[in-house]
């Protein structure tokens, strides 16, 4: 069986998190979780500890700064490697953020049919996504970032839900480490470092899947019970509208839900969503 | 494996007709052909050589009015119409324009595992530099448009690339009918063949039917080329082909994701014809 290392950044409600490794204990047994916890956050390390008591559980003992909307790939790597470091067993990094849920089982066998998932949107000013920055386009390190795998421009795409082979996501690391510093860069860098790296595999005839993480961010589609029991049946599409300046949904449109295995948002508190997916847990 | 009906809306060369139907019987042998003539054309059936064998080949006697961008979905219908009077036995009816040629084998196989493949964007609001252009509110609220949404309680169209969708014969015949409610046997003044599939296949996705993409590769929404190398990758269909959208055209709907698996055939323009006989004369097939 594929085993999974699940990339989790946190920053607040140390009770929900628990809630959260419960889901996925229950939902992808034999996974290991690497926690990061946000410089930020310093005062719940105990708390955090406490709840976050697991044999499968990592907690993270470096606490880099976080900030919203400047980047936190370098949180994913730090917990890559210190998976390695404490010798953790897993083939595959799953990225995920701390208000989504797993809603059905099956993703370690998904995973194993795939190198990578990732969504990858090619730099495109015309695409009316904020994640598309001319800034960004020509900041030096992502500028050797991007020459250093034989492109011209970056790749963007949806951060939650990605995963990559323990051998790309070991590539990824290297080039962040090598371009950019152990800290928030000023953009999305979860969006943009793995995406591009997956283009540029993809080039050379790599097959990568999308996330496995629903979003319901980019469109006027809200994660309901209605929707989650689709998802879970595997059948049929989803069709919205797109919210501006957004990045286009990698799985609306098209029949997907076979690949989908996480929703986002749910609430980080006790609401009717987050307990009818723990009612799925029985 | 599935038996295909391609419905075919010939361009008036029968050099480039003779290329698709000897594509089609190479790579989807077994396989109907109908093709229909724009009104006015003075192409004739006789005029394409029968080299090929093809004794499935059947020409559509109805000859409509065609005009560019103004919608050619009546001659698909005529087509489907047509194969249905000639008790011609397939599953499935594949949509082809006169640039479309296959690319490889196993398409049989492939659609017998979804009902429908088409690319479905919903109607876009949005303003933006790649909206599409045939998202505009005259369309919408166009008396055959209403009554054709109405049929399907649905608020909106969708809409995707005309090239390369493929329907269950079944799925097809209630657009036929849904068209023939709505429309007229002539130009509607947008791409219904553009617009009508993708919102039928959008019905259908909502009420739980898979739905695949198109299985035609085009690079007309694309700031790309159809090279050899492009030609090679969908032979092979590993990985993914990466190239901006043109301003304010439909998304391409192949790109930016490894779906080229599920790719038989290549719209391809006149001066490209020579890449694909090099790439198809090099493959395993050939």
């Amino acid at each position: 069986m594929t085993k999974i290392l699940f990339s989790l950044p946190v920053h607040e409600m140390p009770a929900i998190v628990r809630d959260q490794i419960a889901n996925i204990n229950y939902f992808c047994p034999g996974s290991t979780i690497a926690i990061h916890i946000s410089a930020g956050a310093a005062a719940l390390q105990d708390e955090f500890r406490r709840e976050c008591d697991l044999p499968n559980v990592l907690i993270n003992p470096s606490s880099y700064e976080t900030r919203w909307n400047a980047g936190l790939l370098h949180t994913h790597v730090s917990n890559y490697l210190y998976a390695l470091e404490r010798g953790a067993d897993f083939d595959r990094v799953v990225l995920i953020s701390s208000n989504e849920l797993l809603v059905k089982p099956g993703l370690s066998e998904y995973v194993s049919k795939y190198a990578m998932g990732s969504h990858v949107q090619i730099y495109d000013l015309a695409a009316d996504w904020g994640g598309f920055r001319t800034d960004v386009a020509s900041d030096m390190s992502v500028r050797n970032f991007v020459a250093s795998l034989g492109l011209t421009s970056y790749f963007a795409g949806q951060a939650e839900g990605q995963f990559y082979s323990n051998r790309i996501f070991a590539r990824i690391a290297r080039l962040f480490v090598e371009n950019f510093p152990m800290a928030p860069c000023g953009f999305n860098s979860e969006e943009v470092i793995p995406p591009t790296v997956a283009a540029s595999l993809s080039m050379a005839g790599v097959n990568y899947a999308h996330p496995i993480t629903f979003c319901d961010y980019c469109t006027a589609i809200k994660i309901t019970p209605e929707l989650i029991d689709q998802i879970r049946s595997g059948n049929g599409a989803v069709y919205a509208q797109r919210v501006p300046r957004s990045m286009r949904s990698p799985h609306i449109g098209v029949s997907t839900f076979d690949g989908i295995f996480s929703v986002k948002r749910v609430p980080r508190e006790e609401c009717e969503l987050r307990q009818y997916i723990r009612g799925l847990m029985t | 494996m599935e038996k295909l009906l391609f419905s075919i809306t010939a361009n008036g060369s029968p050099e480039v007709l003779e290329r698709q139907i000897s594509a089609i019987d190479r790579f989807s042998p077994g396989s109907f052909i109908c093709v229909h003539h724009a009104r006015g054309s003075t192409f004739r059936g006789g005029d394409v050589p029968q080299s090929s064998g093809s004794c499935n080949v059947f020409f559509n006697p109805n000859s409509y009015e065609i005009r560019p961008q103004e919608g050619v979905l009546h001659a698909h219908v005529s087509n489907f119409q047509h194969a249905v009077a000639q008790s011609l036995d397939f599953d499935k009816i594949v949509l082809f324009s006169a640039e479309d040629l296959l690319i490889k084998s196993g398409l049989g196989e492939y659609t017998k595992r979804f009902t429908t493949g088409a690319q479905t964007e919903l109607y876009e609001s949005i303003e933006t530099a790649n909206n599409w252009s045939v998202f505009r509110p005259e369309v919408l609220d166009s008396a055959g448009m209403k009554h054709f949404l109405s049929l399907l309680g649905l608020p909106l169209f969708a809409g995707g690339q005309a090239e390369g969708q493929f329907f269950s014969r079944r799925v097809f015949a209630h657009l036929e009918r849904m068209y023939m409610e709505s429309f007229p046997m002539e130009p509607c003044g947008f791409p219904t063949e553009q617009i009508l599939p993708p919102t039928l296949n959008m019905w259908l996705g909502f009420t739980g039917t898979n739905v695949s993409l198109p299985i035609t590769f085009t690079a007309a929404n694309a700031q790309m080329d159809i090279s050899e190398a492009v030609l090679h990758q969908l032979k092979t269909g590993d990985g993914a082909l990466h190239a901006r959208a043109k301003p304010r055209s439909l998304r391409p709907v192949h790109l930016g994701a490894c779906v080229l698996k599920d790719v038989y055939a290549v719209s391809l323009p006149a001066d490209r014809y020579e890449a694909w006989e090099n790439v198809m004369s090099q493959s395993e097939d050939g």
